[in-house]
């Protein structure tokens, strides 16, 4: 090859293109070998995490079975995206002594957190279930400050377009 | 074989990297065909090619032309003047050099045998939750080591350049080829890091252990996009600068007169290597981020303006009134330049806030950064290859076959690259291997598909002219083998005894 200083001309033989080119041949030679045979192979474990994922509703489902003086309200699956439906029932009629879970059957977090937005300055006040990871359900929640005939709004604080009502009956 | 592999000269290293970019160009070339004859008619048609593989196909294709065609070929070329254009023996540290060299076969094998899913911006939470392996990871660890290739290239670029140039040659009379290269380094040396961090963030997040991206476990996909661009749209200036570096080289030469301005060019490379870093969100302005941001990053982008008129402003008054000669190198490079205006001209229009709301994951997004790099960048290097084919093989190639492919891959690539923004403005999505059956969809993608098969064989005319010239190929004088009056470089500064 080229030696210090010497003016750097390479002038090809026949011979010396014809390694070059085996050796660029042959290595593709090799790689298409390996990856033709295995081409579906190399593409047919899922990571990891998606096994991790799968786990979470499997195991919160049952939380979500009702409970005598419990309403339970579902958040379902694609509410993130915006215009799908996402709290079920969007206007439940709740007893005012009545606890309330939400229960998230969707495949990212929400939250259900009382008020219209996160410029409401009542926001969070009448109850907030903070973060609902996905396949979980919230903690229970009380009513707080209503009386019978109220109607309590509320939204999503991660995608605020995520919004239901609740009417307080006696 | 065992000279190749462990020779640390630096017109070695240069050739090994030029050639195996080469290599990559056809290779992501034979890819990018079989997806335009895909596309010829709507519905599923070649190899059985359903999304999946549709999708691994264009990954590869992405990725390998990138980071596997376009910077190493940059590397190949400034490797081996670099240290020619500042007069020094070699490569500050030429064993590191060709440790940077020989990372990118590993980095290669691993994209090309998984040929992963992800497409090349390895957009989460796909790329996270769902992007099968091992190819996916395979693609993650190739990233990752075409990142620290670069990173050691780079390094040793800046060294070379601002600490072995010789004392006599001033900074400001170095070639401007060197500052772009210096430019693009420091480019590198900034901008990489982020994206090697993200590639170690999704690979952990695959694994479950932790949850960057994942918004299951509270992560959020819209990091990654922050972090991904922060490295890739610098990235454009850092694939652009060299070419447009390279042209600094070639215009003045074949135009038979000096630069129109130096200090304007290196203003301009500096412009964009800094404002470069000021416009990576404009590719997030779907994502939801208020106007504000919104606003700021249209204003970083449209900031970069001036930098890019400000070459093409010293390309034309450069060749303005000279005696140009018109030979495969200036064709190609002059070529170049003009798809470069017909690129930045989209990209500007698409800067515009509303406008980017129609075309974001449009074709008209494929056409614009086409443009630019199969356009631009690939149009420079290839006149750079012709440019330097005497002065590595000592023979001449045959210019008639070179103008026949530049005026086919002109007309190919226009075709081409024109016809997608069209197709973009229209509606069709890009990433998708399928499109709605209708007259004016079809007969634009029939005329792409048209152009791509322009341009595949007239690169097959390339690589035969190359291979066949560079043995039976007209011996020449290397010092100005296409008679222009002009020397590669100053042979008498660098070697006196020559003189």
């Amino acid at each position: 090859m080229t030696a210090r200083d010497e003016e750097p001309m390479l002038r090809t033989t026949g011979k010396r293109l014809a390694q070059g080119m085996a050796i660029i041949v042959g290595v593709m030679a090799v790689g298409a070998a390996i990856a033709i045979p295995n081409w579906h192979n190399f593409a047919s474990h899922p990571p990891p995490v998606s096994m991790v994922a799968t786990v979470a509703p499997t195991t919160a489902a049952p939380i979500a079975a009702a409970v005598p003086g419990t309403t339970t309200i579902s958040i379902l699956a694609g509410s993130s995206v915006q215009g799908n439906p996402n709290f079920t029932p969007d206007n439940d009629r709740v007893p005012l002594t009545n606890k309330i879970v939400w229960v998230n059957k969707d495949t990212v977090p929400h939250t259900a957190t009382s008020g219209t937005g996160a410029s409401d300055p009542s926001s969070g006040k009448v109850f907030d279930t903070k973060i609902i990871t996905n396949g979980q359900s919230s903690p229970v929640q009380h009513l707080k400050g209503v009386k019978v005939g109220d109607v309590v709004p509320y939204y999503c604080q991660i995608h605020p377009y995520m919004t239901g009502k609740i009417t307080v009956i006696a | 074989m065992w000279e190749i592999l462990f020779s640390t000269h630096h017109t070695d290293i240069g050739l090994l990297y030029i050639i195996s970019s080469l290599t990559f160009l056809f290779m992501g070339g034979a890819l990018a065909l079989s997806i335009r004859s895909e596309l010829f008619l709507p519905g599923a048609h070649i190899f059985g090619m359903g999304p999946g593989d549709f999708e691994r196909i264009f990954t590869v294709h992405g990725s390998n032309m990138l980071l596997l065609w376009v910077i190493p070929f940059a590397a190949g070329v400034g490797n081996y003047l670099i240290p020619i254009y500042v007069r020094y023996k070699d490569m500050a540290w030429p064993k590191l050099n060709a440790v940077a060299f020989w990372m990118i076969p590993v980095a290669a094998a691993l994209v090309w045998i998984g040929f992963s899913d992800v497409s090349w911006v390895g957009a989460a939470p796909y790329s996270v939750i769902r992007s099968a392996g091992p190819a996916t990871d395979m693609w993650i660890f190739g990233m990752k080591i075409l990142g620290i290739s670069s990173i050691l290239g780079s390094v040793n670029f800046v060294v070379t350049i601002l600490r072995c140039k010789h004392p006599d040659l001033p900074i400001m009379k170095m070639s401007l080829f060197a500052w772009a290269i210096l430019v693009q380094s420091f480019m590198i040396i900034v901008a990489m890091p982020t994206f090697s961090a993200a590639m170690l963030m999704m690979y952990t997040d695959r694994l479950g252990v932790t949850g960057f991206f994942n918004p299951a476990m509270g992560g959020d996909p819209i990091a990654y996009q922050h972090l991904f661009w922060f490295t890739f749209h610098p990235e454009v200036y850092i694939f652009v600068i060299p070419a447009v570096g390279m042209a600094y080289e070639m215009i003045p030469k074949f135009s038979r007169k000096p630069i129109f301005s130096y200090q304007s060019g290196v203003v301009a490379f500096t412009l964009l290597g800094t404002l470069g870093f000021a416009s990576w969100a404009h590719h997030m302005f779907a994502t939801g981020m208020p106007f504000t941001e919104k606003t700021v990053f249209m204003i970083g982008t449209l900031a970069a303006v001036p930098g890019s008129a400000m070459h093409v402003f010293n390309f034309v008054a450069t060749m303005w009134g000279g005696r140009i000669k018109f030979a495969a190198p200036m064709l190609f490079t002059v070529g170049g330049i003009m798809l470069f205006y017909s690129a930045g001209a989209g990209g500007v229009v698409n800067t515009a806030i509303p406008l980017d709301f129609i075309t974001h994951d449009s074709y008209f997004i494929v056409g614009h950064f086409h443009l630019f790099m199969m356009g631009t960048v690939t149009f420079v290097f290839i006149g750079v290859v012709y440019y330097l084919f005497p002065l590595i093989t000592g023979r001449m190639y045959n210019e008639r076959a070179a103008q026949v492919q530049f005026i086919v891959v002109l007309i190919g690539v226009s075709l081409l690259f024109g016809t997608q923004h069209m197709a973009g403005l229209y509606g069709q999505p890009r990433r998708t291997f399928d499109y709605v059956p209708i007259p004016p969809l079809i007969i634009m993608n029939q005329i792409e598909t048209i152009g791509a098969w322009m341009v595949g064989p007239a690169m097959g005319l390339m690589l035969i002219n190359l291979l066949y010239s560079a043995v039976k190929g007209r011996p020449v004088e290397t010092r100005d083998p296409f008679e222009i009056g002009e020397q590669y470089y100053n042979y008498a500064r660098r070697e006196p005894h020559l003189a």
